[in-house]
């Protein structure tokens, strides 16, 4: 296990994930369930930085009202097969404009690091039966004419960017 | 003593191998080691483990021994050995010589490009995008074979290019998007068949292509040469939205309210490696038509579209959601009367993010966004889409107009003639030529610009199989696209092909040149028009064949005065209850299951896939294979004693209810 970033460069992964027994220590750079999350009810111990912890089923909505107080978002894949972490890295990025570190962990592929970037994740904890490599060549062999695709893909991407520079000059 | 061999599909060609008792594998059953069930658990663990770089899907198979050789005891398993039933042709080559020797010559793509169909053409960066896919399988199929990614892990990639390995190898899925293709694409297709398959190809019920004797060391290749022709495997299979089908007819029929091929483009763009929707909790087919006839069966699809103008002439959407087919077979739910053009993208991606978030991923059965929908209930799905709709950013993936007219510019339009309304030289064929006057009446549709027409090449002929076409045949259908079409041409959902713009004046030609080639069937929409999935003889997935039960109804009803006397009717064989064969929405419908080792054939009747879709009913218990042809004909009979003047099945069937018919069937065995 280790943690790249969209690059697939290795960096420093200072982060603590919530381990299946969970002896209730809490301290910055942990990542909570939403379970502890909740648990703190309205007015939470002030430790920083945190992370959330998206497991199996749980749903971008049910993680927004945390997002205000965690620099990090870590999302589960039971098996790289259940695209439901994509969903909720498209909806934090989209409906709720979370501007923090979104990180995918679980049962990921190499070859799904485009899509991974697409949908908003920034870093990933690679598998151990996938190490950084397989990445780092992935992430290399991924040329410009692939990542800018069809048409319709170029034609609204390029719209997006126009209104972006409007939105600047205004 | 039960006893048993191990079989396996070898992992670069697909070919079914056996293992023997040296440890290694023989492509000749005769060879197989037999071993005793104690034995063979180990021995297959050991297998999976020591052989995953060499074979795939080893497994062990029941064994009877006659006179000292082993004798498969399935009938699946059987046909897996000796090839499929129906092509007994191919059972004589080896394996060594199944594959064109190399060199290859040049493709077609090289000097043939049908300049004037009125396909949607690709710039540099969408041929780019289709090599770069290419590229990519080459490096995924490198990395299976070296062993860094196990068979688990490479099938969905695999899939997600179409590549299937099924009974008798690795089958090879290429979507034609929403059924339109060019002559050149068409002869790249044949070049395909020819080169790197066996001759031969199917076209399914979905508007694609299978090529069922691809090899995945090939496979890449394939796609490479595809992508030359603008031609792709995207998304043919695996838990994604596939293919977007349409009417055949489209952008030619005379009664389109709306071209759907611009929208059908559209979503293909747009699905097209959808970094959010590739790994969904089951497929997801979207359909979509702008016809008030619906000939796309939107009402049975996961996403159903029609499109359709309001009072002042602006284009939009009616949404269905729901529908399909397969086990629990249901007519889908309109979700939204009117959606305006700009959101189109939009509302789409809302059904889709609620199914990718809520949809069942504890089992495959009830994965479907049918099962979702029906669990939420309705009203709930759709405010549930409705939320995630109004919560999108507004500038989020809007169709706006520019975006639309740059798309719709990549469409050239045929160069069409102005013409007179009629034809002479079509009125004076028809008068004079008693087959070409019935070949019209069932294999043509009338055509939005005056002097036009539509053809239907019929893929049907009496003895043949439904949608199989050869290299030859793919060449002579390309030839006459050239000659007769602007170079284009359509697949359509039930398994034939059509020539969708020839002159009035030269369709007399056009089927004289269709009657030299063997592909002037003239009995599109008859009982002989069947549509029938591959079933047992080439698919996994069967239960039971489809296509030597569509052959002996068809040898039933072969005289075309007796089909012209029945008239339109619609009779579709599915293999399995996965029904891929449409059976659930047939007038008279056809589900073959095994009982007992026995392949029976369940009958509905009332199915329609149109704008009154509905899913026909069982009538009673299923019918032994060689007793089929006889249940239809007395199925056939009672609806023309019991029909009153010009009335279809469906409707004698809707105000009668089954009765009759039961009565047909069963009465005299009772």
């Amino acid at each position: 296990m280790a943690l790249i970033d969209s690059a697939g460069q290795i960096l420093d992964d200072r982060w603590t994930y919530p381990d299946c027994e969970g002896d209730g220590k809490v301290g910055p750079n942990f990542v909570l369930s939403i379970e502890s999350l909740t648990a703190w009810g309205a007015e939470p111990p002030a430790i920083s930085p945190l992370g959330a912890y998206v497991g199996e089923g749980t749903t971008a909505d049910e993680v927004a009202p945390f997002l205000d107080r965690v620099d990090l978002v870590v999302v589960a894949f039971p098996k790289f097969r259940d695209g439901r972490g994509f969903t909720v890295a498209r909806t934090l990025r989209e409906k709720y404009g979370f501007k923090g570190d979104i990180r995918a962990i679980g049962h990921v592929l190499p070859d799904q690091l485009a899509a991974l970037v697409r949908c908003g994740f920034s870093t990933i904890v690679t598998p151990r039966e996938h190490p950084p490599s397989q990445w780092a060549f992935n992430a290399a062999s991924k040329d410009e004419s692939a990542s800018a695709g069809p048409l319709l893909r170029r034609l609204i991407a390029k719209r997006a960017t126009q209104e972006e520079d409007v939105d600047e000059a205004e | 003593m039960p006893r048993s061999v191990i079989t396996a599909n070898r992992l670069t060609d697909g070919v079914v191998v056996w293992h023997t008792s040296n440890g290694g594998w023989s492509e000749r059953l005769d060879n197989a080691a037999v071993l005793s069930d104690e034995d063979i658990c180990g021995q297959v663990d050991k297998l999976q483990n020591s052989a995953r770089s060499v074979a795939v899907d080893i497994r062990s198979i029941p064994v009877n021994e006659v006179g000292g050789k082993p004798v498969l005891v399935a009938r699946r398993e059987r046909l897996r050995e000796i090839g499929p039933s129906v092509r007994a042709d191919l059972a004589a080559t080896p394996p060594q010589e199944r594959w064109a020797p190399r060199p290859l010559p040049e493709p077609p793509s090289t000097t043939s490009r049908s300049p004037f169909a009125g396909i949607y053409r690709y710039d540099e960066y969408d041929r780019q995008f289709l090599r770069d896919r290419a590229e990519q399988f080459r490096r995924q199929v490198q990395r299976r074979i070296s062993g860094e990614l196990t068979e688990e892990e490479f099938k969905p990639l695999r899939l997600m290019n179409g590549l299937y390995l099924q009974l008798h190898g690795y089958m090879l899925r290429v979507a034609l998007p929403y059924g339109v293709l060019s002559a050149s694409q068409m002869r790249q297709l044949a070049y395909i068949a020819r080169y790197y398959d066996r001759g031969y190809g199917h076209f399914t019920t979905r508007q694609n292509i299978q090529f069922n004797w691809a090899r995945l060391a090939d496979a890449p290749e394939i796609l490479a040469v595809l992508a030359e022709a603008d031609l792709h495997a995207i998304q043919t299979s695996g838990n994604c939205v596939r293919n977007v089908t349409t009417d055949h007819f489209a952008g030619a029929a005379a009664e389109e309210v709306v071209d759907p091929r611009l929208f059908a483009e559209i979503l293909r763009q747009w699905s097209t490696d959808h970094p959010e929707f590739t790994y969904l909790p089951r497929k997801f087919k979207i359909a979509i038509t702008g016809s008030p006839q619906d000939r796309a069966a939107v009402r049975v699809h996961d996403i159903g579209i029609l499109a359709s103008r309001s009072r002042t002439g602006e284009p939009g959407f009616t949404i269905y959601a729901g529908g399909g087919l397969g086990r629990t077979p249901v007519v889908g739910t309109k979700v939204r009367d009117w959606l305006p053009v700009r959101e189109l993208l939009r509302y789409v991606e809302a059904i889709l993010r609620v199914y990718n978030a809520l949809g069942r991923r504890d089992n495959i059965y009830k994965a479907r966004v049918k099962i979702l929908l029906r669990e939420m209930k309705p009203e709930n799905f759709i405010s549930m889409i409705e939320d995630e709709f109004a919560g999108m950013a507004n500038n989020y993936n809007v169709l706006e107009e520019d975006v639309i007219s740059t798309i719709a510019a990549r469409f050239s339009e045929p160069p069409f003639e102005p013409l007179p309304l009629t034809s002479p030289v079509l009125e004076n064929a028809k008068r004079i030529d008693r087959a070409f006057r019935a070949w019209f009446r069932t294999n043509t549709h009338p055509h939005q610009k005056r002097g036009y027409v539509s053809a239907v090449i019929s893929l049907k002929p009496v003895g043949g199989i439904s949608g199989d076409v050869s290299a030859d045949e793919m060449d002579l259908i390309a030839e006459a696209a050239d000659r007769f079409s602007f170079g284009e041409i359509r697949v359509s959902h039930d398994q034939n092909v059509v020539l969708p713009h020839v002159r009035q004046d030269q369709l007399h030609e056009l089927w004289q040149t269709l009657v030299e080639g063997g592909l002037a069937s003239g009995n599109v929409g008859l009982v002989t028009d069947i549509i029938a999935c591959p079933g047992m003889d080439y698919c996994s997935l069967a239960t039971a064949r489809s296509i030597p039960i569509a052959q002996k109804i068809a040898e039933r009803f072969a005289d075309p005065e007796r089909q012209e006397q029945i008239g339109p009717l619609d009779l579709n064989i599915s293999g399995c209850i996965n029904a891929c064969g449409h059976h659930h929405v047939a007038q008279i419908g056809l589900l073959g299951v095994d009982k007992n080792g026995e392949e029976v054939y369940q009958i509905t009747l009332g199915g329609s896939a149109d704008e009154e879709a509905s899913i026909g009913s069982i009538i009673g218990p299923a019918v032994p294979a060689e007793k089929v042809p006889e249940a239809i004909e007395a199925i056939v009979d009672a609806y023309i004693a019991h029909r009153a003047e010009t009335e279809a099945f469906i409707e004698t069937y809707r105000r009668l209810g089954a009765a009759p018919f039961k009565e047909a069937v069963y009465g005299a065995h009772r």
